[in-house]
């Protein structure tokens, strides 16, 4: 079983070897080895991957686990039809200029 | 490798570069192969984590002044050779650029703009709706009045062109720092001395400020007054199909650009003219809104119909640097030795990065005066000597 | 699910060609496994057979072509008559024997082996490009004859649309997921409450599975302690919130994207619509977590929440199926119990040291029990079966000799499963990881909180206080 695959991205077919090979070539944080590597790129934007990375990284990086931070988790969590999108009413333009930093 | 510095920064560097983006990673490099030693780029955040890496990767030449082409021109040759030069794919891929318009009145512009685009030797052609469809079958043509097509524009992968220079940063000795601030810079006596920052301060006499929407704000630390504004712009990206759309369609009428990437999604965005040019970055707001995605999808699926039961599968927005006439500013300020900056790209920094950046080290590195910098200066603007492009999209 | 035939009526279905005869309240992916179609596709780089695995639109593994529509999930999709539905392809000729390559050498071709290699001269590079450009994407640009189906209603595209009301409004409350703690939260939510599901009625993940069980002649329900509370539990909090005639309770919705500040966006089958909040409960619970191990991809790996969905919402035929559990905890003896209330021949192996009180139970139903083993991997045996690999505890894989193998058509693995976080993460909550979990979770504020599994209060797991439940 040695060199059988152990799959940490399935959608995009991103192995645990090639994770822990993307971090020796410098990719440190999560935001530049998911997009390096592919991992929760793929159609679940991470929701079969981006705990198990994160929790390899900690372990790479030596450091506790609640220090790593998560990538950019974007709208929307499920992908949508643009028919499904173009259907809706276009809010109004947001006109806050509260901190938003 | 891209090795990434940690530690205390530098005491001492031949230049510092503030802005670990397109900019400044190509300026970085250029600089050195210019025989510059110790050069020191400063990010805040990761390499690309700006508007870099959150541009849509379009490159194009269809500009409608000599000098805009040209310069464009310079930075097509550029990305053609950049895989090479860099020993690391970028993506670039020459799909062309369809510029579409529903509007009876751009046509004269957009006929004009073709003839001086082919005098520079761009090979843009002027098309009627019907002949859009063959270079994108399915396009939806009923309101279209005309179109321009430039096979020779394209568009490469952002975060590749910023790893590619990275690594040839990396091997010219620049050392580049990750997640350090710059909290101030110092000059006296009309020279910049030191760049101070949250990992220790750094003695120098030249600072290149490639901070994009950041750099007003840098720029303010010297007392440079920028009349730059940001702006945020939205995007999404789909899922990933087998190729099926070859350039990327840009309308001048509404301002919606979508193109097909070599993962196969669809790259695209919609500007929104209820956006505020802001001046303060912590107003600068990259979380995603439903309003882009609405808009965006109603655009998409009147101009390409086949993409209605396709899905998007993520927004996100970047800030754009917005001067008044939407053309960067390049070059320094009289009376301020060493201070330089390269910003001011209004959206178009990752297309014209690596040819600014590259004249840019010269002229630092060389003290040759270069054409464009000149032009592109910052005292443009208080001589009123603007030459505003017809065409600004995305 | 929707019935849109009576119970009885077969509906037709076309797979490549063949044509498949099914009950009409199921799905896509559970057809075709019923009739021996285990691989729906194959993943993008190695070119790995998949097939059904989240079982609730979460992954890829079961994207298919439906009716000419492309990167359809077929786990959530019901059938319908006529149907046409084909696997994906690779895109050029050259791809699968590139696939194998690519999966036999893979030492030799590093990861992002592609930004290296081939860069010059620049026309080697264009000429590389060229040729990897049809292996991307997943799925073909829908037909053209989808155009006009898909527009949507109204004048105009950009004019507004003549179709039911996509606003919500306004609520002081919103509680994602009507679980346990979902409905607890709801008893206690004051203004105007909308709690919303994606069952079909309240009582979240397990709710279906315990009440098949508790009507399962056998009474097996009984000779667990921990099941048969967990059903009380939902069953009191289901008749506490059903006192509440105030609460708006939307079923077989999903929360599908949070828009900051205050703005969700709900899905109901095609429908979206929005709502804004002023404060959210994120009671969405948990997702599997089939765990790092070699074969982790393979088809008939599953786990428990895909099993409940599969067997309960989609009445998945497992009838002496030979099935392994592998694991430990609540799901662990819940999926046990509930493959051999319908008739699956089980294999339980239980790996999770802590969990020993409800071996006898188990031992007392008669099911093949082993302890004191580590699973080594599972890899596909056939197109219709698996084999998974055990060694002793402890060993670590070191002695290959004293390596077990067991084969079965299902694998069930039940790990600590993971908090889902997205929505909320979006709305601007601050997600981090948690050590003991492995998975991220929210740090609640004052207007965003998550509460039950979704807080990481899991089966097993340290007990976190917002999840208590009040009695009355």
């Amino acid at each position: 079983m040695s060199k059988a695959k152990i799959f940490l991205c399935r959608c995009e077919d991103v192995t645990l070897g090639e994770f822990r090979e993307a971090y020796t070539e410098g990719f440190t944080e999560l935001e530049s080895l998911k997009r390096y590597t592919g991992v929760g790129t793929g159609f679940c934007q991470g929701k079969g991957c981006l705990s198990e990375a994160a929790g390899e990284l900690a372990v790479l990086r030596n450091i506790p686990a609640g220090e790593v931070r998560l990538t950019n988790i974007r709208p929307p969590a499920e992908p949508l039809t643009f028919a499904q999108l173009a259907a809706l009413e276009v809010p109004a333009a947001s006109d806050d200029t509260e901190d938003k930093s | 490798m891209i090795p990434l510095s940690s530690g205390p920064v530098p005491a001492t560097a031949d230049a510092v570069i503030i802005g670990g983006g397109v900019n400044g990673l190509v300026t970085a490099r250029e600089l050195a192969a210019e025989g510059m030693k110790n050069v020191v780029i400063l990010e805040k955040n990761y390499i690309g984590s700006g508007s870099t890496g959150r541009c849509g990767g379009g490159i194009r030449q269809q500009w409608t002044t000599e000098e805009n082409i040209r310069l464009a021109q310079e930075s097509v040759e550029l990305y053609e050779n950049m895989s090479a030069d860099l020993g690391y794919q970028v993506f670039f891929r020459q799909g062309g650029y369809l510029m579409i318009t529903e509007s009876e009145d751009d046509l004269p512009a957009l006929r004009d703009a073709v003839e001086l685009q082919n005098r520079c030797d761009v090979p843009t052609e002027f098309l009627q709706p019907e002949e859009c469809l063959k270079i994108v079958p399915d396009l939806d043509i009923s309101n279209l009045k005309g179109a321009t097509f430039c096979p020779k524009d394209g568009t490469a992968y952002p975060f590749a062109v910023v790893w590619g220079y990275a690594r040839a940063c990396h091997r010219a000795g620049v050392k580049t720092f990750i997640r350090t601030r710059v909290t101030g810079i110092t000059a006296d006596d009309g020279k910049i001395r030191k760049v101070h920052t949250d990992r220790g301060d750094i003695a120098t006499e030249r600072v290149i400020n490639c901070a994009g929407p950041w750099a007003r704000a840098m720029a303010a630390m010297v007392g440079v007054q920028l009349p730059n504004k940001q702006e945020r712009h939205e995007i999404m990206v789909s899922e990933s199909l087998k190729p099926f759309l070859d350039p990327m369609v840009i309308s001048i009428t509404n301002g919606i650009y979508f193109s097909q990437s070599l993962r196969g999604e669809i790259v695209g965005g919609i500007g929104d003219p209820a956006e505020p040019g802001l001046e303060d970055p912590a107003l600068f707001d990259t979380r995603s809104q439903l309003r882009f995605a609405v808009r965006f999808a109603k655009a998409l699926v009147r101009h390409y119909p086949r993409a209605a039961q396709v899905r998007m599968m993520r927004q996100w927005a970047g800030m754009y640097d917005v001067t008044p006439d939407h053309r960067p500013i390049l070059g320094g300020v009289p009376g301020l030795e060493g201070y330089y900056h390269i910003c001011g790209f209004s959206g178009h920094g990752f297309m014209l990065g690596p040819v600014t950046g590259r004249r840019m080290a010269r002229h630092i590195a060389t003290g040759e005066a270069d054409d464009i910098i000149t032009s592109l200066s910052l005292d443009r603007f208080a001589k009123g000597d603007l030459k505003p492009d017809a065409f600004v999209v995305g | 699910m929707a019935r849109d035939k009576m119970a009885g009526e077969k509906v037709h279905i076309r797979f490549e060609g063949k044509t498949l005869e099914c009950r009409p309240d199921t799905t896509v992916a559970v057809v075709l496994w019923e009739n021996g179609v285990r691989c729906l596709s194959h993943s993008p780089k190695y070119g790995r057979p998949r097939g059904v695995t989240c079982a609730r639109g979460h992954c890829t593994a079961c994207l298919m072509r439906v009716d000419d529509i492309p990167n359809i999930r077929t786990c959530e999709l019901s059938v319908r008559e006529g149907m046409d539905i084909r696997r994906q392809d690779a895109g050029a000729f050259y791809a699968a024997p590139m696939q194998k390559m690519l999966a036999a050498g893979s030492a030799f071709f590093p990861v992002g082996f592609y930004y290296k290699w081939f860069t010059r001269p620049a026309a080697l590079s264009r000429f590389f490009l060229d040729r990897i450009r049809p292996l991307t994407g997943v799925g073909r640009l829908p037909g053209a004859g989808h155009a006009s189906r898909a527009l949507p209603p109204g004048p105009g595209p950009q004019g507004p649309t003549a179709g039911p009301a996509t606003d919500l409004g306004r609520f002081d409350t919103v509680i994602v997921g009507a679980g346990p703690s979902g409905l607890a939260a709801a008893a206690k939510a004051t203004g105007r409450v909308l709690l919303l599901d994606d069952h079909e009625i309240p009582g979240g993940q397990r709710y279906g599975a315990l009440r098949r069980l508790a009507e399962h002649p056998d009474r097996t329900l009984d000779r667990f302690g921990e099941l048969r509370s967990s059903l009380e539990r939902i069953e009191k909090l289901r008749d506490q919130f059903s006192t509440r005639d105030d609460v708006t309770f939307l079923h077989g919705t999903r929360a599908i994207a949070g828009y900051h500040p205050d703005s969700i966006l709900l899905r109901c089958k095609d429908r979206l619509q929005s709502v804004k909040f002023s404060n959210l409960i994120w009671a969405a619970g948990a997702l599997d977590t089939l765990g790092l191990f070699p074969g982790n991809d393979t088809p008939g790996v599953l786990g428990p929440r895909a099993l409940y969905r599969l067997l309960v919402r989609d009445g998945l035929d497992v009838k002496g199926k030979h099935v392994l559990v592998i694991g430990g905890g609540l799901d662990f003896w819940m999926s046990a119990a509930l493959l051999d209330a319908v008739g699956a021949r089980l294999s339980l192996v239980v790996t999770d040291a802590g969990d020993s009180s409800a071996i006898p139970a188990a031992v007392d139903c008669q099911w093949p029990l082993s302890t004191g083993l580590e699973l080594q991997g599972i890899s596909g045996k056939g197109a219709q079966q698996l084999q998974a690999s055990f060694t002793p505890d402890g060993s670590g894989g070191s002695r290959p000799d004293s390596q077990l193998t067991m084969d079965a058509d299902l694998a069930v693995i039940c790990n600590r499963a993971k908090p889902a976080y997205d929505v909320p993460y979006q709305l601007g909550g601050d997600v981090s990881l948690l050590p003991e979990l492995g998975g991220f979770t929210l740090s609640n504020d004052s207007h965003l909180t998550a509460v039950g599994e979704a807080a990481g209060d899991l089966p097993g797991g340290p007990a976190r206080p917002a999840d208590e439940v009040d009695t009355p």
